[in-house]
């Protein structure tokens, strides 16, 4: 027993204990462990969540556009098609028939009275004015008047009006303009 | 005491590289975060615009369909008429089938607007003579065969014989764009 005891001699101690301060870096890893386990599923889930989310935009976003790009081409188609309307209602402003205006004029006439010469002139500015001339033989002022009444009776509206009244006959001239009841 | 330094110091920059991973994936997550932000965000706006242009279409919608309704109406009046001959031959036939005397026909074509709808119009210059009320109902009936039409000039006079009538007209038609 000597002997084995003697084999082995008292040793320094080569390496004394690490300071306290250094034995904070093992917890320090256990819980940096723990912690950005945690954290790291959390991020995870949370960026997946995030991908979906802005996918999900993204599809949205096309679907908005393709919506908005519908739309604006039916505006469009909208608005061509009004503006060929305008054209044609504008055409058809001064395209209102004149035949019933001389048929008028023309039965107004009381028994004295016969046309003469019967004119209308469209403005070549505004079409919708008619420039009415009218020579009546045999007749007056109350002749003048029963014509225009049977005018106005087809909607129109007499502007500029001038009578010359001669000696067997009256020449009367007014633009005519037709006025929508 | 240098073993348990360098496992130290080991064990430190693991921890060094961990923290940076979860930083990396903490700003991989940022990132995510804004782009779901932003394209919410271009969503919510191209919904928006969307909604605007659906409400713009309803109001031109409404604002112009009496006039769009009008022209539907009138369409098939001014299509036949594309060519300055198919109105022509059209004013030749309703002479021809009114059974009216005529003097003298002259066509010609006129500039409306270059670049509208309405390019060109057929003009037509008549001069006819007939007994009175023939003559009025002639004039009657082309002004409703042709609604697209304009007459331009009217005149009437005495004919030659007591119950004549001489009406010189001149007529437009229409010539739509093709």
């Amino acid at each position: 027993m000597n002997l084995i005891h003697d084999l082995k001699s008292e040793r320094q101690n080569v390496s004394p204990g690490l300071p306290s301060a250094y034995r904070l870096v093992p917890m320090a890893f256990y819980l940096v462990m723990v912690a950005s386990l945690v954290l790291s599923v959390y991020l995870y889930l949370s960026k997946k969540d995030y991908e979906k989310t802005r996918a999900s935009m993204e599809a949205r976003l096309a679907q908005a556009r393709a919506e908005e790009v519908s739309l604006i081409s039916k505006q469009d188609a909208i608005v061509s098609e009004a503006k060929v309307a305008e054209g044609i209602a504008k055409w058809l402003e001064g395209s209102h028939p004149l035949q019933p205006i001389a048929a008028v004029i023309g039965r107004s006439m009381d028994k004295a009275s016969t046309v003469a010469e019967l004119a209308l002139d469209r403005n070549p500015e505004i079409p919708a004015h008619t420039f009415l001339q009218l020579k009546i033989d045999g007749s007056g002022s109350e002749q003048i008047e029963s014509t225009l009444n049977a005018i106005y009776a087809l909607n129109y509206q007499t502007y500029s009006a001038q009578q010359v009244k001669g000696r067997n006959s009256t020449d009367f001239q007014a633009t005519l303009i037709y006025s929508k009841k | 005491m240098r073993n348990h330094q360098t496992a130290c110091f080991l064990l430190f920059v693991v921890i060094i590289g961990i923290l940076y991973g979860v930083n990396e994936l903490r700003t991989a997550t940022r990132v995510a975060y804004n782009a779901a932000s932003a394209s919410q965000l271009e969503a919510e706006g191209a919904e928006q615009r969307a909604q605007i242009a659906q409400i713009q279409l309803k109001t031109l919608d409404s604002k112009t369909s009496e006039l769009r309704q009008a022209y539907d109406e009138w369409k098939p009046h001014f299509q036949p008429f594309q060519t300055t001959q198919a109105a022509e031959q059209r004013v030749a036939e309703l002479i021809r089938n009114g059974d009216i005397f005529l003097i003298s026909q002259r066509f010609d074509t006129q500039e409306i607007d270059r670049d509208g709808l309405i390019p060109q119009a057929l003009v037509g210059d008549l001069v006819l003579e007939d007994e009175y009320s023939k003559t009025l109902n002639w004039l009657g009936r082309l002004e409703e065969a042709l609604p697209s039409c304009r007459i331009t000039r009217c005149k009437l006079t005495r004919g030659d014989r007591a119950n004549d009538i001489r009406l010189e007209v001149q007529i437009q038609i229409p010539i739509l764009r093709g």
